[in-house]
């Protein structure tokens, strides 16, 4: 009982941290997000002004 | 690339900030590899908003060699439009934040082009090189510039 009464206690000390965690993660993106074509990465490209990165690839 | 790379936080968020990401498989666009002349994969290219190329490399890299890659093609991009100020400020990222990535002796050399190139700065150039005859004494971008005193 005393075991379960402490990681309890251990748990609710845990998450502000683990809500900071989160907060800091907050503005990245989770995954690479890849155009679907080449005409879009064009548009999207001179929109943005960013470079286009270009992985030719082999399904594995 | 894709179980390694691409997934790293790190990876996301440089990619993120700084391109259009596209992946074209080469066994279904051909026309487009052909284009490009890729032969091997993985190619990365870095090309402009006008699909011009101004930088590759070709196979698997870690996370901490891929990013500085990345970077270092922005520089490279920046230099051959001769935008020299953009060109010097990623080349020096590249040798300040990531030093001891394999890309970094050629990044200081061209860093010094670079500055040289802005300018006309015959001292900015040798104060580069000599850097570079320093840290990266093994490297053939030391090599390159080992008649400089």
């Amino acid at each position: 009982m005393l075991r379960y009464v402490l990681s309890f206690f251990a748990a609710l000390a845990i998450m502000p941290i683990a809500g900071i965690g989160i907060a800091d993660n907050k503005g990245d993106p989770p995954a690479i997000v890849w155009e679907k074509n080449l005409e879009d990465a064009i548009a999207k490209a001179k929109t943005t002004g960013k470079s286009i990165l270009l992985d030719f690839f082999v399904p594995t | 690339m894709g179980t390694v790379t691409y997934p790293d936080s790190a990876v996301i968020n440089y990619i993120s900030k700084n391109f259009i990401t596209l992946q074209i498989n080469v066994q279904t666009n051909a026309e487009i590899a052909g284009i490009y002349r890729v032969f091997w994969t993985p190619t990365i290219l870095v090309l402009d908003s006008n699909v011009t190329e101004y930088y590759r490399f070709n196979g698997f890299l870690p996370p901490d060699e891929f990013i500085p890659q990345l970077e270092f093609g922005l520089g490279m991009m920046a230099l051959e439009k001769q935008d020299y100020k953009t060109a010097s400020i990623q080349l020096k990222s590249v040798v300040d934040k990531y030093t001891r990535s394999d890309i970094a002796p050629e990044a200081q050399y061209w860093f010094g082009v670079s500055e040289y190139k802005s300018a006309h700065n015959v001292e900015a150039l040798l104060n580069a090189w000599r850097k570079l005859k320093k840290d990266y004494p093994n490297s053939i971008w030391a090599k390159k510039v080992s008649f400089v005193k």
